[in-house]
């Protein structure tokens, strides 16, 4: 979590600035360059901490390219809780309307599309190499980055080709092209040509480095544009497992693991991953699709040595993979079907939503996201934002999630006489509500709206004081707190649960 | 125990009268001199650079010095001076205890032994009152100040998590060590046992606390102080009183829990609510009227008045109806605590084997990280620490962890590990150093390291495992592989925290 910080998204806030450019010269990038569209974007983020009202609208601009079918590539940290959308082509003032057809948050790719059949009059799709270029093949970057209205055009080499974090999710892990070109805020969704065609597509930066630029390669494009082929993205599958190298000799012993190099050992499998109930703890994956896998993790691919789960990311859900697995003391085969699980406890970055709450009493109830982690990095020091640090990082390792389809916390108090001695509690994990085992947000609203007696009693997660609320008085002022605080509905909970 | 610290803030107006110290609290006034030295949290083999710290202590009888435990806190060496001479005496801790901060050293030679008249210790301080502070100046002459008491409360010691009766002064005097005498109408009123030159303000243990240690002290063997073994909080919120049955306007705490082991645990309950402890009555904040002090946390009518083994009466309410039940009081060492503090750095016991280093988790371990070791710790040893440090399942029972990995061939593999919780040790369960000594003893090594939530065991190869131990203490440079606590030294005073 901490290692993202270190990360900026390079989307560029809207500044007035009138510099004049200089037109560029016409050359072999004339083709490319007619495809790259300037996004202009109002982004409106939710309020974690008064989820009842939007953030402020700001403006933002990044950019895109045209591809077949008359679509528009971009990041999707580009288009994310945008309000309105405008796109502009290379040399044209105007600028259309256009909305967003798919987008993929865990590889921060999106796809637009434009209404007006105009926009496309005349344009061309821009071209897809076949394969990545190599170390210190020569790159262009184009763009609409910060410091002036036109396209840039920034050159440099592939520095490095290897697997990171994308900072959209803060979870996703994929392959990354590094190039040393210039990559700055704007530059976001542009292509990275090599020969005139794309190999990637610039996404993102690493704060307090120079000509560390990052851009999304070709597998990942590609996995994306086939993915929603169907007409819908369905998202990476997550295999799930966790495991260490077999390097130690008395850990192969251990294991009666024949010969002396070679496999890793699972010592977690994910309750929400793909590899539930087809592997196990002291598995030893000893081959994936054929290729062996070496106890650092790595597989022999075109000749490099690339970390198994590059052969992951070229499947989609649906696929299978196949491991053979040393497993008491046997060589076996095991197909895994991949699936990308609706994990609620792994603790992406959520956009697009609407975040949920429910209020009684003037207590505000929400789960437990990364955004509010974020929001609460103040109170770091505090007991009960430490247990939320933990729940959020060990809920499936130390199993807290069972019986829970989310973590409930009571993440703020609008201060009214009924709910006075509140305070100690907040961002305390809610357990219990009258008697009632709380599992997600909706159970607090049943738990309050069905309670008969004199009072609300909340327990709440490693802590044996309860708060008693008077359950007469609490209905009551409701309607005056949402009053006093300006407060347009108690509650939101999402649709589809 | 650490009590929820709510300070009464009183203050008291200014009073005059002070006379003279008598000529034999002068001649009782030494000056102690101690150096230390700690052992390294991380690597309890090591030491830190040795210090010096410098304070003050009075003669009780021809061959007893009474000082602060902090002082001689990690002694290696104690040496005392009188007042205008300049020959060190050598002594040795007999006693210390770090829930008073208070310490009894011997003159080690007989010859030593100084003529003196016992001092007098004072039965009444006015709370209003002034006291005299005595210390040496630099040329070893008896310096003096007025001090005027400000403020008489239960508060956490300075040196350690125990409430104690603190009186505050406000003294002229720039104090010059710890230890320092107060006396009032030539009498011992107490020890000061911190001072703050910014506010001018000094902390002041008094004589009855003093005199409670000392009778204790010098008649062994040494009982210490009285704890209740009680947390609970506050009892304000009047729709919490009403549910819990509770009429007594302004009256009574609420119980959250009982430290396992002690004998409120016997007769206390979760949600009980105090009303009167001892025959005072308790108010809704816990503090009760002291005839001596006024208005005082009711921690001092357990600490300060009463001895471990005492059974005290309560008047409660459970379940709405009021009673009286009998707590008995009990010593409770830090040792007892599922974390214990060790405030008071005393060596940590350890085993390194095959350069796993396996060791319990104190809270000194875990805050030597830096004031932001809540964020530095692996989350799931913090939460442990902040929510159930109090509270072994079992009595004895303590967090054992892989602290880290010590790199070399036997352990290749396991080297990434750190601060990992182990369950068995060679496939039995481990709940504290003794468990693992124990295992190691009977069993002659390590073979098999199993880790909580990790799948998969760290196996050690025995073939390599002597001659590994030996290259390891030799290459790091670790003079032994285990320290281990002599079994008897827990039931001794010195090693009691």
């Amino acid at each position: 979590m901490n290692r993202a910080k270190t990360k900026y998204l390079y989307v560029a806030l809207l500044l007035a600035i009138c510099l004049v450019v200089p037109r560029s010269q016409a050359n072999s990038l004339s083709d490319a360059q007619a495809s790259v569209v300037k996004i202009h974007v109002t982004i409106q983020r939710e309020d974690y901490v008064m989820p009842w009202q939007g953030g402020e609208p700001v403006g933002a601009t990044g950019s895109g390219f045209i591809i077949s079918k008359k679509r528009i590539l971009t990041n999707a940290h580009v288009v994310s809780d945008a309000k309105f959308i405008e796109v502009q082509k290379f040399d044209d003032s105007r600028r259309f309307k256009a909305k967003v057809a798919f987008i993929g948050h865990d590889c921060d790719l999106a796809v637009l599309t434009v209404d007006d059949p105009d926009f496309f009059a005349g344009t061309s799709p821009i071209k897809f190499a076949d394969t990545l270029p190599s170390l210190s093949d020569d790159v262009t970057v184009l763009g609409y980055p910060m410091g002036g209205d036109r396209l840039s055009v920034t050159r440099g080499v592939v520095s490095r080709i290897d697997y990171n974090v994308y900072t959209h999710s803060e979870v996703d892990q994929h392959l990354v092209l590094q190039v040393d070109a210039a990559i700055n805020p704007g530059n976001s969704g542009g292509p990275v040509l090599f020969k005139g065609k794309v190999v990637g597509l610039a996404f993102q930066g690493l704060a307090l480095s120079e000509n560390i630029g990052y851009a999304i390669p070709l597998p990942v494009l590609n996995h994306f544009l086939r993915d929603i082929e169907d007409g819908a993205y369905n998202g990476y599958p997550e295999l799930g497992v966790s495991f260490m190298t077999t390097r130690n000799i008395a850990l192969r012993r251990d294991l009666n693991l024949p010969g002396d190099r070679g496999g890793i050992a699972v010592h977690y499998v994910d309750p929400f991953g793909s590899a539930k109930g087809y592997l196990r703890d002291r598995d030893v994956l000893l081959s994936i699709d054929s290729y062996p896998i070496a106890d650092d993790a790595t597989i022999s691919l075109d000749g490099n040595a690339v970390l198994f789960a590059e052969l992951l990311e070229r499947k989609q859900c649906g696929d299978s993979v196949k491991f053979k697995v040393w497993r008491n003391n046997a060589e076996i085969e095991v197909l895994v079907p991949l699936i990308n699980p609706r994990d609620p406890f792994v603790y992406r970055n959520i956009y697009d939503t609407r975040p949920d709450y429910y209020i009684t009493g003037g207590l505000v109830f929400a789960p437990l996201t990364r955004e509010y982690l974020r929001a609460q990095h103040k109170n770091q020091g505090s007991m009960n934002y430490q247990q939320l640090i933990y729940y959020s990082q060990y809920a499936k390792v130390d199993g807290l999630y069972s019986n829970k389809d989310e973590f409930v916390v009571l993440i703020a108090r609008l201060p009214n006489t009924v709910n006075t001695y509140s305070e100690s509690f907040i961002n305390g994990i809610i357990t219990e509500v009258n008697g009632v085992a709380i599992s997600n947000l909706k159970d607090i609203k049943k738990a309050i709206e069905g309670q008969k007696e004199a009072f609300n009693v909340f327990r709440f997660a490693g802590v044996n004081d309860l708060l008693i609320m008077d359950a007469g008085n609490a209905r009551r002022a409701d309607r005056e707190i949402s009053l006093q605080y300006g407060i347009s509905a108690r509650e939101h909970f999402r649709e589809a649960r | 125990m650490r009590f929820i610290p709510v300070l009464a803030l009183a203050l008291f107006v200014a009073a005059q009268m002070t006379v003279a110290a008598p000529q034999e609290l002068e001649s009782a006034l030494v000056e102690v001199t101690a150096t230390y030295q700690e052992s390294d949290p991380f690597l309890p083999w090591q030491q830190k650079p040795p210090g010096l710290r410098r304070g003050y202590g009075i003669l009780v009888d021809n061959s007893h010095v009474l000082t602060t435990e902090n002082l001689v806190r990690n002694h290696r060496l104690v040496e005392l001076r009188k007042i205008r001479t300049g020959e060190k005496i050598a002594a040795t801790v007999e006693l210390s205890d770090c829930q008073i901060d208070l310490a009894l050293l011997k003159i080690t030679n007989d010859a030593d032994d100084i003529e003196t008249s016992p001092v007098k210790m004072a039965e009444h301080v006015a709370s209003t009152g002034s006291v005299e502070i005595l210390q040496f100046d630099e040329t070893s002459q008896l310096q003096r100040g007025k001090a005027q008491i400000v403020n008489i409360s239960v508060s956490e010691l300075p040196t350690a998590p125990y409430p104690a009766l603190i009186f505050s002064l406000l003294t002229d005097l720039n104090v010059n060590g710890e230890g320092a005498i107060a006396v009032c109408d030539g009498k011992i009123a107490g020890l000061i046992v911190s001072y703050d030159p910014g506010t001018r303000v000094g902390r002041m243990l008094p004589y009855s606390m003093i005199d409670h240690f000392l009778k204790d002290a010098l008649k062994p063997p040494y009982k210490g102080f009285a704890t209740a073994g009680v947390i609970w909080t506050s009892l304000i919120d009047p729709v919490k009183r009403a549910y819990l049955g509770v009429k007594q306007n302004g009256k009574g705490i609420l119980v959250l829990s009982c430290l396992p082991g002690t004998g409120s645990a016997e007769t206390l309950k979760p949600n009980d609510v105090i009303l009167a402890w001892d025959g005072n009555s308790i108010d809704n904040l816990g503090f009760y009227e002291d005839p001596d002090f006024g208005r005082l946390g009711f921690a001092n009518l357990i600490k300060g008045r009463r001895e471990p083994g005492d059974v005290v009466p309560l008047t409660i309410i459970r379940d709405k109806v009021e009673k009286t039940i009998d707590v008995r009081l009990d010593r409770w060492l830090d040792s007892a605590a599922l974390i214990p503090e060790n405030v008071t750095g005393e060596q940590s016991e350890y085993l390194v084997e095959g350069g796993l280093i396996i060791r319990e988790v104190t809270g000194r371990y875990l805050k030597s990280r830096g004031p932001e070791w809540q964020q530095e710790v692996d989350s799931r040893l913090v939460h442990l620490y902040l929510t159930q440090r109090y509270s072994p399942s079992q009595p004895g029972a303590h967090v054992v962890i892989l602290s880290g990995v010590l790199p070399a061939s036997i352990n290749i593999g396991y080297q990434n590990n750190q601060d990992m919780i182990i369950t068995a040790l060679n496939g039995k369960p481990v709940r504290n150093m003794t468990d693992v000594f124990r295992i190691v003893d009977s069993e002659i090594s390590i073979k098999r390291v199993s880790l909580q939530s990790f799948g998969v065991d760290i196996v050690l190869d025995q073939s390599e495992l002597v001659d590994s131990n030996l290259k390891i203490a030799e290459l790091y440079r670790i003079p032994a592989l285990r320290y281990q606590r002599k079994l008897f030294s827990s039931i001794l005073p010195q090693s009691d925290k």
